[in-house]
């Protein structure tokens, strides 16, 4: 089986779950407080995906960058050279929806073609969420993403964001 | 009024100055008077006279100003640390210098008889080898006791940070390569991001404990190889040589590198042998 690498961000405001993904489907050799001591962790995901000539097996180095501002400045050059993002944000706070763009709008200009993915987290939280899936769909359409509505707590669609990025890697 | 010289034979003269005859009450006076001076002359004399020869004894002096160049010298230490060090810096440095110097010297002599002592098969291979490199017994005596050893590669992509290849040679080391291959890129990253803003220099070394990673950069990837022990000269150009080899070679691979760490395969060759260099 052919076999791929690709450097993979997640992007996102601070807290809105993206260590949790990371976290619950992703293999860690190293610990969280990386991200608040040099503003990232690198982490590995792989994924078999489907593809015309074959199954490929694909690993995606994930970037988790700190979503703080203090690191703002460092971030660019983290972003570099990274083939897919998957964008994070929180339905229980609506002005991390909003912030995806920028992410989005920095990402871009520093790598063209990059594939993105939107995931929706704190989905379990029903009785706290704020944002309206179609509010989200809205933003990952002018983005040209797909979404997900993801639950880090409950494991719930973070497989298939993995996967759904892991496709579109492949394609590109 | 007028002056009359006198003539040559009126001029006084010792024989016919009048003699000085003591008045003993003037005698008596001056005694009142100047006792208590003489005496005090007399006193300063001696102490005179004792505090040179303390001054001409080594021994004396060293006892009467030890303790306060002590106090002096503490207190000097206390109040003006960084200039007391920068004072004492050329002294103590050239003494360290020295004393290093000469223990290497003393070791190189040591494994030098060692090594003329043994008739081993390795040991008559090593005074050849020597002998046709130009090396002296004790230089290669002292590479034998300064031990150096490359215990992991890792070729990596520059702008993704994607490990291309690794080798190791190290039985305890990690098996996830490519996380800690991520991770080494982010440190570069950050420290060039951080600490070198406009400028064109690059991390070229972590030292912990007594290993450390040599970085070695071109334009597509870079080259961090972990070593155990004193590097030995010119390795740091051999892994300068390689890495821009392995640029070149591979050039139209990396500058759109799609992630095919296969396509790169062929540079173990000249990656392991730079892992066999020491």
């Amino acid at each position: 089986m052919p076999a791929l690498s690709k450097k993979v961000c997640l992007l996102g405001d601070f807290a809105v779950g993206k260590t949790s993904l990371v976290r619950r489907f992703v293999y860690n050799l190293f610990e969280d407080r990386y991200i608040s001591t040099i503003g990232v962790k690198v982490s590995r995901k792989t994924v078999t995906i489907p593809d015309a000539a074959g199954p490929v097996e694909l690993t995606m180095m994930l970037w988790d960058l700190a979503g703080s501002e203090e690191f703002n400045q460092i971030q660019a050059s983290y972003l570099r050279g990274a083939a897919g993002a998957i964008l994070v944000c929180d339905l229980t706070r609506p002005e991390t929806v909003t912030s995806l763009t920028t992410y989005a709008g920095n990402l871009t200009s520093i790598n063209e073609n990059v594939s993105l993915v939107v995931a929706a987290n704190k989905n379990d939280l029903v009785n706290q969420l704020r944002v309206a899936p179609d509010e989200v769909a809205a933003v990952a359409a002018s983005l040209g993403a797909p979404f997900y509505l993801t639950s880090a707590k409950t494991g719930d669609e973070v497989e298939a964001v993995f996967r759904h990025l892991g496709r579109l890697l492949v394609k590109s | 009024m007028t002056h009359t010289p006198w003539t040559d034979d009126q001029a006084p003269t010792e024989e016919n100055a009048s003699p000085a005859v003591p008045d003993p009450s003037v005698e008596a006076l001056r005694d009142i008077l100047f006792h208590q001076y003489r005496e005090r002359i007399a006193e300063l004399e001696a102490e005179l006279e004792a505090l040179e020869r303390r001054l001409s004894d080594p021994d004396r002096l060293a006892a009467i100003i030890a303790p306060s160049l002590g106090d002096a010298i503490r207190r000097n230490i206390r109040d003006a640390r960084d200039e007391m060090i920068e004072a004492l810096y050329p002294i103590i440095g050239q003494t360290v210098v020295r004393a290093v110097s000469e223990a290497v010297r003393d070791l190189a002599r040591t494994l030098d008889a060692r090594m003329r002592q043994s008739l081993d098969f390795k040991s008559r291979f090593r005074r050849l080898w020597g002998r046709m490199s130009g090396l002296s017994q004790a230089e290669m005596a002292l590479r034998d006791a300064l031990p150096f050893s490359v215990l992991q590669i890792f070729l990596i992509h520059r702008e993704t940070g994607l490990l291309l290849h690794h080798i190791s040679l190290d039985p305890h080391a990690q098996p996830d390569s490519d996380i800690i291959g991520g991770m080494l890129t982010a440190i570069r990253d950050f420290v060039n991001d951080a600490f070198n803003r406009g400028q064109e220099s690059q991390l070229d070394e972590i030292q912990y404990g007594d290993r450390s990673i040599l970085i070695e950069t071109a334009q597509y990837v870079y080259l961090a190889v972990v070593v155990q022990g004193v590097e030995p000269s010119g390795f740091r150009a051999e892994m300068r040589r390689r890495v821009i080899d392995i640029n070149h070679t591979y050039e139209s691979v990396l500058r759109q590198y799609r992630g095919d760490a296969t396509l790169l395969s062929s540079a173990d060759g000249m990656l392991r042998e730079l892992a066999v260099y020491a």
